[in-house]
């Protein structure tokens, strides 16, 4: 073993204990993918949700609107009229949902291998020139010239490159992912007791309402209607189904809120995986960045003879 | 406020279901005005269920706050890992003029 490398081992036994320090602790970016494709889909169901009692509010006051100028005589037609009760509770929550699917991105774009790789094709391209080169001296002169071992000090460069940004993420991710978990969480637990039960309360229990008054509106339509006497049987009955369809679609969206929770229990789930992950891989690339260091000396000591 | 919330909505709720089982037997004008009663009262138990949920606005308004400063930190983050890659692309560019004087050191040596 050449003596430089034995007068520099304490160094490398340091930065070995600091890399085990950091990689203990690291969120693979498969586990950030999960996170984020978890936080994309409870963010887009929360908002659709949500969207849909903001719709069916909108609904409701325009089918009374339409109510009072069926029934009453004296009544004008006055757009805008009604209150709309939603819009103050729905908006701080997909203000919130909202900033943790752009959380999501950024912890996405942060952890991305190709950050790691675009810094080691960087230095491989550099090493491959070099290894041209040394074939063209080694044909036009017919020395030996240790192309090879260039190539491979390029990739210990490049090994030692990647490594800084790794490390760099696993020092710094499980801090943000830690300081960011009881917020995430707190919000998830408010959103869950927030939509509650159709029958106590909360988010399912205002849209089973909207979509009960408006079923009283197709009926007092068609009650008001019938007893006017100036419609058809067949034209009556066609009202009727396409009452129906509408209503059974207006249930469905109570479907799609009573399945947010399980989403966003996985979502904390995925969350939390990032903040104790096992990731090995960082120690088998110090490992390789050595081996490189040290032929790169041994090339070093041939260029120099 | 959630004990008298309850106790509202239990008191509004059984108002509903008494008047919907009036109206399920109901006919003409009569079951009109049961529909519209009930409208009523189903507006008002919405009325005290939104009033319940926004009383937690001001905790998401918290909450969106921090989550939005640990986004901050994650994009800094992002642009200093860019600095460290622009700094491995540098030290690419000497590696690669070290490959010309190389070149150079090999056509002196020939």
């Amino acid at each position: 073993m050449p003596k430089s490398y034995l007068q520099f081992r304490p160094v490398y036994f340091l930065l070995i204990f600091i890399f085990l320090s950091a990689c203990t602790s690291r969120p693979t970016a498969e586990a950030v993918s999960k996170f984020s494709v978890a936080l994309k889909g409870a963010s887009s169901s929360v908002e659709l949700g949500l969207s849909e009692i903001q719709r069916l509010e909108v609904a409701v006051n325009d089918a009374k609107e339409a109510e009072d100028f069926i029934r009453y005589d004296d009544a004008n037609l006055q757009f805008n009229r009604n209150e709309n009760l939603v819009d103050a509770v729905i908006v701080p929550r997909i203000q919130f949902f909202n900033a943790l699917s752009k959380y999501a991105d950024s912890l996405s774009t942060a952890v991305s291998d190709d950050q790691i790789d675009k810094v080691r094709a960087e230095f491989l391209k550099t090493g491959k020139a070099f290894n041209e080169l040394g074939k063209s001296v080694a044909n036009h002169a017919g020395i030996s010239f240790p192309a090879d071992y260039a190539v491979k000090a390029s990739e210990a460069f490049s090994n030692l490159a990647a490594f800084m940004v790794e490390e760099k993420l696993n020092r710094e991710i499980p801090k943000i992912v830690s300081s960011t978990h009881d917020d995430l969480k707190a919000g998830v637990e408010a959103f869950k007791k927030d939509l509650g039960d159709p029958k106590a309360g909360g988010f399912r229990s205002v849209l089973n309402d909207s979509v009960k008054i408006l079923i009283g509106q197709k009926k007092k339509y068609l009650l008001v209607i019938k007893a006017e006497g100036k419609t058809s049987k067949a034209a009556l009955y066609s009202e009727v189904l396409k009452a129906q369809a509408e209503v059974r679609k207006l249930k469905n969206t109570d479907r799609l809120l009573a399945a947010i929770p399980k989403t966003l229990d996985e979502l904390i789930k995925a969350h939390k995986a990032l903040m104790n992950p096992k990731d090995k891989t960082t120690l088998g690339k110090i490992e390789v960045f050595f081996d490189r260091a040290k032929e790169l000396q041994a090339i070093l000591k041939e260029l120099k003879a | 406020m959630d004990e008298t919330y309850s106790q509202a909505r239990k008191i509004i709720s059984e108002a509903i279901t008494v008047f919907e089982i009036a109206e399920d037997t109901a006919e003409g004008y009569q079951q009109l005005v049961l529909l519209d009663i009930i409208e009523i009262f189903r507006e008002e138990r919405k009325k005290i269920d939104v009033a319940n949920l926004s009383q937690s606005n001001s905790v998401y308004a918290a909450l969106t706050e921090g989550i939005k400063s640990a986004k901050v930190e994650l994009d800094k983050l992002t642009a200093e890992i860019k600095e460290i890659i622009k700094v491995a692309e540098q030290a690419a560019q000497v590696l690669g003029a070290l490959v010309k004087v190389i070149a150079f050191a090999a056509k002196v040596a020939i």
